[in-house]
């Protein structure tokens, strides 16, 4: 009587048993994956402080990696493990990198610390600093003695650091100043934030956080004066000059012109075509105020380009190296390009009214001489806007010849060129076609003269 | 005489039968019982793998930083602008998104980080998208180069808060 409900009640309590065995391990799994990002970081950090303890422990002078770099490997902790090397930084005294790869649960991930030993007895609380910190890939993990890609790496990030430290200070200041998120934004040069959708009601709790404002910033107050510093300093004749170090900032100020100053050209350009197409004849007193914006914005993006090649020239030669040298040229190249795009755009919108033959159209309608002859002069004087505009642009392409650029710079810059030289020999043989017909009607409307004065003669004669 | 034989009555086997179906139907509740909270439990984990992953991201981004440039230290705000290794300026804020909004029928975010390569232009390929259904989001500076953030991520799932404080690694310069 018994065993057949034994066996029953062990059946259903193993079935019980492995369902809820199988059912909490796909859980413990899908939640042990996503802890094991911050575990490996906790890892590696416990690796570093190691390291840092060490360091701190023996003078600069004993660490254990002056001669050789140092290496652990395969390192138990938390269920995984980590190797470790140190090596000194290569041309940097009390530098050291530090390399740290874990691997925990089939996954490895490597870490990366460049730190600076500041070698002060009086401040033994403060000797190691952080110059950086990168997150790496596994296979980087240098072997010691052997060449080593991610310290080149490093060098470059840190040139590109160094190289845009007083632009950054410059933005950083300028945004810190700035309450709205789409006021930072922009002046980020990112897109602007889309607004809500009205019809679903944020919370209050979200309102509230969005209408608060940041902090003002308190602000020092200016030295009094007799707390200022009375010497001279030093060679007081020589005034400060202002590139040497505020290349990066008047660049970066100077680039969101250009870039500013070129778009508004275009897009007062479309507004005033706009105008006429919309209108028609009626429409040109009103274009004409957009053709003056777009004349003074032309203007002043060739102004802003050059002034901003020039100071890039001071910037370049005072860059602290080569690759901080690539990154101001390639920077420069780039906005020089997006403006002399912007102006070829607006050439383009112009001559979007000579598409589908309609400039030879409109000259075939004309059947006298002296409307040809408006027509050839206006179109000569576009033929000689277009040619100095042409020549600019292929100016400001020069100067920045030698700069560094990427290739799809050099290709938009190309194409530029050749799409504004299209159009010059479009409008040339427009021109060209006005001309023709102009002879020709002069020859006819003389004819017709001759023939008039002809018969007048005759029917005088016949009078007589 | 006649030897009696020790056997099951009707009686004992009806009432065998009675218990083990009454066992068995207990036995068939419990585990249905047990399957729909183990399956709520999972989603939730899922949820939980997938926020997470998403802010492994944002971690590993603002780890990388220098400073903070804001909130500046002790605010709150829901969106930050920090310096990355490279001196970029970079910035983490909300960007309503509607058809996530319609079809969880309360309004959520996009999580979007754009950083500025001092090019004066704007460029897509330096907006990323970190999250795409976020209720809310703050950044609470503790010091220049430590933040906290708090959000809550929500799907059809539920919804799930995130916390973690976050210490800027490339000092750099800053001393």
């Amino acid at each position: 009587m018994a065993l057949p409900f034994t066996i029953v009640a062990m059946v259903v309590v193993i079935g019980f048993i492995m369902t809820m065995s199988r059912l909490n391990q796909g859980v413990k799994t899908q939640i042990f994956h996503t802890n094991n990002h911050q575990l490996s970081f906790l890892m590696a950090y416990s690796a570093l402080s190691r390291v840092c303890a060490k360091m701190h422990a023996f003078s600069w002078a004993s660490r254990p990696f002056a001669a050789a770099p140092y290496a652990e490997n395969k390192v138990a902790l938390q269920g995984g493990h980590y190797d470790l090397l140190v090596e000194n930084s290569k041309n940097r005294e009390f530098q050291a990198d530090v390399y740290v790869r874990t691997h925990l649960a089939g996954i490895s991930r490597m870490y990366f610390w460049r730190v600076r030993f500041n070698d002060d007895l009086l401040d033994v609380s403060n000797q190691i600093f952080v110059e950086a910190f990168l997150n790496g890939d596994p296979k980087d993990f240098p072997v010691a003695g052997k060449a080593n890609p991610f310290a080149t790496k490093v060098e470059d990030l840190l040139a590109q650091r160094s190289a845009n430290q007083k632009k950054s200070d410059l933005l950083a200041r300028e945004v810190i100043k700035l309450k709205k998120p789409n006021d930072i934004i922009k002046e980020l040069n990112g897109r602007p934030i889309e607004a809500p959708d009205g019809s679903l009601p944020p919370t209050p709790e979200d309102l509230a956080l969005v209408a608060r404002v940041p902090v003002p910033l308190p602000e020092m107050p200016t030295l009094p004066g007799s707390e200022k510093p009375s010497a001279p300093g030093p060679n007081p004749a020589l005034p400060p000059s202002p590139y040497d170090s505020m290349v990066g900032i008047n660049m970066n100020s100077q680039m969101s012109k250009v870039v500013k100053s070129s778009e508004s050209a275009f897009q007062n350009t479309d507004q005033a075509w706009k105008q006429i197409e919309e209108h028609g004849v009626g429409g040109i007193e009103a274009a004409r105020e957009s053709w003056i914006k777009a004349n003074e914005a032309r203007e002043s993006a060739f102004k802003e380009m050059g002034n901003l090649i020039s100071d890039a020239k001071s910037g370049i030669s005072d860059a602290p190296s080569t690759a901080a040298a690539e990154a101001i040229e390639e920077m420069v190249s780039q906005t020089i390009v997006a403006g002399i795009q912007n102006l070829g755009k607006a050439m383009d919108r112009g001559m979007d009214q000579f598409n589908d033959d309609a400039g030879l159209n409109y000259l075939g309608s004309l059947q006298t001489a002296e409307s040809v002859a408006k027509l050839a002069t206006d179109w000569e004087k576009a033929v000689n806007g277009i040619t100095a505009e042409i020549e600019r642009m292929t100016s400001l392409a020069n100067q920045i010849g030698s700069f560094a650029k990427a290739p799809e710079v050099e290709a938009a810059l190309t194409e530029t060129l050749a799409q504004a030289q299209a159009n010059l020999d479009e409008m040339k043989a427009l021109v060209e076609a006005a001309k023709a017909k102009l002879e020709e009607l002069i020859k006819k409307e003389e004819e017709e003269a001759d023939q008039q004065m002809q018969e007048e003669q005759e029917g005088s004669g016949d009078g007589a | 005489m006649k030897k009696l034989v020790a056997g099951t009555t009707m009686v004992e086997l009806l009432v065998v039968i009675g218990l083990i179906g009454l066992i068995g139907v207990a036995g068939m509740r419990f585990f249905t019982s047990v399957n729909t909270s183990q399956k709520a439990f999972s989603q939730q984990a899922i949820l939980q793998m997938e926020s997470r992953k998403a802010f492994d991201q944002i971690i590993d981004q603002i780890r990388e930083g220098t400073d903070v440039i804001r909130p500046v230290t002790g605010e709150t705000l829901h969106y930050m602008v920090f310096r990355d290794l490279i001196n970029q300026v970079s910035m983490l804020y909300l960007e309503p998104n509607k058809e996530e909004s319609n079809r969880l029928k309360q309004r959520v975010y996009r999580l979007i980080s754009y950083c500025n390569d001092f090019s004066g232009l704007y460029k897509k390929e330096n907006e990323k998208i970190l999250h795409n259904s976020i209720k809310q989001v703050r950044f609470s500076s503790l010091s220049p180069s430590s933040v906290q953030v708090n959000a809550t991520v929500v799907s059809d799932k539920g919804e799930y808060q995130f916390l973690a404080h976050v210490g800027l690694l490339n000092v750099g310069g800053i001393e």
